[in-house]
């Protein structure tokens, strides 16, 4: 905490940074979905992740990670606005919405590595994942203790 | 030695061997892991704190300002106690210029 907050009172809230990621992954399924079949994930580099989203039985591509993205995006904010209220699961959604985020843009940056290892894909992408990939690790203290929490609950130990 | 080369290098292929999502899934669950060993390691009130920090995670202004309120509480009972012996103080020779008094209204 003491990273994220300072005694002198000017500092950035980690909820503020979440909101703002929770904003760019359900910008980015309605971008997928407002240009629709054949266009945004359309490129060769993407054909691994083309495959590999097809895979799932979901039908198609574009649709799969459009509504994925905003429905992750919305209950990752939803468990940002929720927080200590929901001390089980909110924590987890926070951390679980990170992990799926890193692996989608590790994914994706893997797939335009096959194509054009030099793309600045490769790179911005990889950055993005390490970006989630800190959130998900600023979250990592939450989600123990909310495995805790829940472990307690499970064998009945109030605390 | 020879041994250990191998098994790093076992472990080195197992890693290689699996795809990024595997890998990261892995690296995740390993770091839950960690951060859940720590916690009960730590325990709740072993460290000293009090239980008020284990919500640090939750609500962090929430527990600065009741951090604060403590310390303005400290402080305030620091005062009452101060006060409270000038009181006494004063007492005790308002109490000795009484009998000051008295014995020189006897002397009179």
């Amino acid at each position: 905490m003491s990273g994220i907050s300072s005694s002198n009172g000017r500092y950035i809230k980690l909820s503020t940074v979440e909101y703002c990621a929770a904003a760019a992954i359900i910008g980015f399924g309605l971008w997928v979905l407002f240009w629709g079949p054949d266009a945004s994930l359309s490129a060769a580099a993407f054909a691994e992740l083309r495959s590999n989203v097809t895979a799932l039985g979901f039908g198609k591509p574009y649709r799969t990670v459009g509504l994925s993205a905003i429905i992750i995006g919305a209950l990752y904010a939803v468990a940002i606005k929720i927080n200590g209220d929901g001390m089980y699961w909110t924590p987890i959604v926070r951390g679980g919405a990170c992990v799926l985020v890193v692996i989608f843009l590790a994914n994706l940056s893997w797939s335009i590595d096959k194509i054009q290892q030099s793309s600045t894909g490769v790179f911005v992408y990889g950055i993005l994942a390490a970006a989630f990939f800190g959130l998900f690790l600023a979250n990592l203290d939450r989600i123990a203790h909310a495995l805790i929490l829940i472990g307690r609950h499970i064998r009945g130990i109030n605390g | 030695m020879e041994s250990m080369a191998e098994i790093i290098d076992a472990i080195a292929g197992l890693f290689i061997s699996l795809d990024i999502t595997k890998l990261l899934l892995l690296v995740c669950a390993f770091l839950v892991a960690f951060a859940v060993w720590v916690r009960i390691k730590r325990g709740p009130e072993s460290d000293g704190k009090p239980m008020i920090d284990n919500f640090e995670c939750l609500a962090p202004s929430l527990v600065e300002h009741i951090h604060e309120l403590r310390r303005s509480n400290d402080l305030a009972m620091r005062g009452q106690v101060e006060i409270r012996t000038e009181q006494t103080e004063t007492r005790v020779k308002l109490a000795e210029l009484a009998a000051t008094i008295r014995a020189l209204a006897e002397n009179r």
